[in-house]
């Protein structure tokens, strides 16, 4: 458990341009740290032949901006946002609420009787930190044979997909699959607008809608191996020789549309914008043969 | 998983951060940036000239005349189309626009910037000593051109979002920026005329159109004097410039001012100078990909085919190419090419003087008929096309507005010629007044407790 307050952020804190100038770096900004790691590590089993371990870790953390003069908004379209009040790695957006099914258009929180938002109505939704994650590895042995298996999960995280941000709206540089469920004629119901080339689909890139839950459960690498019995190694006169197979990503549950741990910035204050053309992490398979002498 | 990942990263820091401790305690004893003396800064001739050099370098960077503050005016007109990846600057086209779009604040932050480096210069300069070479009439010239560069970026604030801020000391610290509630539209006009009445009295009555003179000065005056329909002004003003012929004159064809690589020509008054390390965008925002381009900004449809029709606009089709894209012919604005980033901004030409004048003329209590269409004949003939014999000042204000539509095409005059005429709601349809204005930058909302937003934006 830790309880930590950081004061004297070092930020580039904006002043106004009616100055002639736009930021200046300064010890602005104070944040709080709330969380636990817990890690279990257990022999459920252990004998001659049979032999099983299991390790368990689990981190929360919760951070608060609890003082800063001014918000800062970060990479462009001031995607992401750190305000007093909020966690790090918030989201600024406008939120849509649903597409009216009668036109096709989609409806956003705050807008008035003619449809017009303005940038009042942008409102911060959800942070890119989860709530808790961690991993959990199992590991058996069976006479000459061990099989491993770490699974790594994340819960209560959100991603603002720019995969779907650029190819969901703007179909000139691709187009995303999503795309096949918009709204097409009176009476769909969807979460996907009309395509056109003008209103509010297309000239609003905040959209709440690209903001995806990036909770997962993975299963990050599986392994099996098969050790020679010692009589047969000691015979060709070595030490240990082991065949394995090793299996990374092998699957992934999530809601997210893609890979939810791809990002554009390595920025650590704009962390959450899910990658775009960044190819999944992938799923491979290893065989090998670790011969000791 | 990344905690882990920015653990290991501080660890790394720590351990650098703390090395820094040990070996160099002195490095930490430096004065903070922000607290940089100012008295050091503009103490001599070569400082004068560098900071002076330093406001047109700001005027003519990317944000302000180099691309953006141009974009923001073209887009909000009919006469030119964004067809690019931003499409949220579209909004300026459809007069939806909200506060947050990202070339607003960028253009404002400029344009202040600009300004705030003219402040330094007319607060330090005129107390700096005279030497040998640093004359009196150097000293008067240099903050004479500050004077005039603070009036165009006040010209240029308020004629887009109305009364403004008015700064008129430079910045000194972050701690010394004090709340200023805006002034009026009308008293920042007002600020803006004191500036270019000093200008004209410190600066020298010589030619040059990439640095401000005497002359430079009559010309914005002329173009100021016609926003506020001060028309005796703006015809006394605007016939300065078209009565030096020895300096000024038309150029034939139409395209001579900017084709073949030229700049400084005879009908430029005020451009502004690019090289290859001093560079502007809008060859390469206006050009096709198989020029050298992006072409995401280009004419629109429907004014690509007013000025491709020679009938209409006369040899301003030379502001046109047309390229295929992707198979299909596509117009593409011409005025902008050297893709090396070196077209010049163009901001006051003689032909502007001559439309100022026909439009004053036919505007007077008692109109200038003869005066006003001799001036609009002498820009129609230039490009190639018949004289009209107009006779009443109705008509002839719109075919004035028609020509200065054709002749400055992609050179930003067509918003705001259409907001000062008050035709804009008419011809664009625009049917909430409060869209004639562009909103306040939001981030500036939120950052300056003092400045209120436009109506029709949100609070």
């Amino acid at each position: 458990m830790y309880n930590k307050y950081t004061s004297d952020l070092l930020l580039q804190r904006p002043v106004p341009a009616s100055s002639g100038f736009s930021v200046y770096w300064a010890n602005v900004g104070e944040v709080s740290n709330k969380g636990y790691e817990l890690t279990i590590n257990s022999t459920n089993i252990r004998n001659q032949n049979f032999n099983w371990t299991t390790s368990f870790n689990i981190s929360g953390n919760r951070n608060r901006i609890e003082k800063l003069p001014t918000q800062i908004t970060q990479y462009t379209r001031d995607w992401v946002i750190l305000k007093e009040g909020y966690s790090l790695n918030s989201f600024w957006l406008y939120e849509q609420l649903y597409v009216d099914p009668a036109t096709g258009n989609p409806v956003f929180n705050g807008q008035d009787e003619n449809g017009v938002v303005t940038a009042e109505d942008r409102k911060i939704l959800h942070n890119f930190y989860p709530k808790f994650y961690g991993g959990l590895t199992n590991t058996v042995r069976f006479k000459q044979f061990d099989l491993g298996a770490l699974f790594s999960f994340q819960y209560g995280s959100y991603a603002l997909n720019l995969q779907r941000f650029f190819l969901e709206r703007n179909p000139g540089t691709g187009a995303n699959a999503t795309l096949l469920k918009r709204w097409q004629k009176p009476g769909d119901l969807t979460d996907v607008p009309r395509l056109t080339s003008a209103g509010y689909n297309y000239t609003l890139d905040q959209n709440s809608r690209y903001l995806e839950d990036a909770s997962f459960l993975r299963l990050r690498q599986l392994s099996l191996g098969y050790s020679l019995p010692e009589s047969l190694v000691d015979r060709i006169r070595l030490n240990n020789v082991r065949l394995y197979v090793v299996a990374s990503n092998l699957f992934i549950l999530t809601k997210y549309t893609g890979d939810p741990e791809t990002s554009v910035t390595s920025n650590p204050n704009a962390q959450g914008l899910g990658g775009f053309g960044t190819p999944p992490q992938p799923r491979s398979f290893q065989f090998g043969i670790n011969v000791t002498f | 998983m990344q905690h882990k990942k920015y653990s290991l990263y501080s660890f790394l820091l720590l351990s650098i951060v703390s090395g820094f401790l040990a070996s160099c305690k002195k490095f930490l004893d430096v004065e903070p940036k922000t607290a940089t003396s100012d008295q050091v800064t503009i103490v001599d001739e070569a400082s004068a000239r560098t900071a002076v050099r330093g406001i047109y370098n700001q005027l003519e960077s990317n944000d302000y005349y180099g691309y953006n503050f141009p974009l923001l005016g073209n887009l909000s007109g009919d006469n030119v189309q964004y067809t690019g990846s931003q499409a949220v600057n579209k909004t300026l086209t459809t007069h939806t626009v909200r506060a947050d779009l990202g070339p607003l604040a960028s253009v404002w932050t400029s344009i202040y910037n600009t300004i705030n480096r003219a402040n330094n210069v007319i607060d330090k300069v005129p107390s700096l000593n005279t030497t040998t070479t640093f004359t009196e009439a150097v000293r008067n010239q240099l903050t004479g051109e500050a004077y005039f560069l603070r009036a165009l970026a006040y010209f240029d604030l308020v004629r887009t979002w109305g009364g403004v801020q008015l700064i008129l000391k430079p910045t000194q610290a972050a701690g010394s920026i004090t709340n200023v509630a805006r002034s009026s539209a009308q008293d920042s006009y007002a600020q803006i005329l004191k500036d270019l009445e000093a200008a004209e009295t410190l600066l020298p009555g010589t030619t040059n159109r990439i640095r401000a003179t005497k002359k430079t000065v009559w010309a914005l005056r002329a173009r100021y004097h016609l926003y506020l329909k001060e028309w005796a002004a703006a015809i006394d003003y605007a016939g300065r410039l078209i009565g030096d012929t020895e300096n000024y004159g038309l150029l034939t064809p139409y395209s001579t001012f900017f084709a073949n690589n030229a700049s400084n020509t005879r009908e430029s008054i005020f451009e502004l100078y690019y090289n290859t390390t001093v560079t502007n965008t809008q060859a390469y925002n206006w050009q096709p990909s198989s020029r050298g381009g992006i072409g995401w900004v280009r004419p629109s449809d429907a004014f690509a085919t007013v000025l491709s029709n020679a009938a209409t606009v006369g040899d301003r089709t030379q502001l046109l190419i047309n390229v295929p894209a992707n198979g299909i012919a596509t117009w593409y604005g011409n005025l902008y090419y050297r893709t090396n980033g070196t077209d010049p901004a163009y901001i006051i030409r003689l032909a502007e003087l001559y439309l100022i004048r026909a439009e004053a003329r036919a505007s007077l209590p008692t109109p200038d008929i003869t005066g006003s269409r001799e001036d609009l004949n002498k820009i129609r003939n230039r490009a190639n096309l018949g004289s009209l014999s107009l006779n009443t000042a109705p008509e002839l204000l719109t075919a004035i507005e028609n020509e200065n539509r054709y002749e400055f095409a992609f050179e930003n005059h067509r918003w705001y010629d259409l907001v000062r005429t008050g035709r804009a709601q008419a011809v664009l349809g625009i049917t909430d007044a409060t869209k004639l204005l562009l909103p306040i930058p939001y981030s500036q909302i939120l950052v300056d407790g003092s400045l209120t937003q436009n109506p029709g934006y949100g609070n």
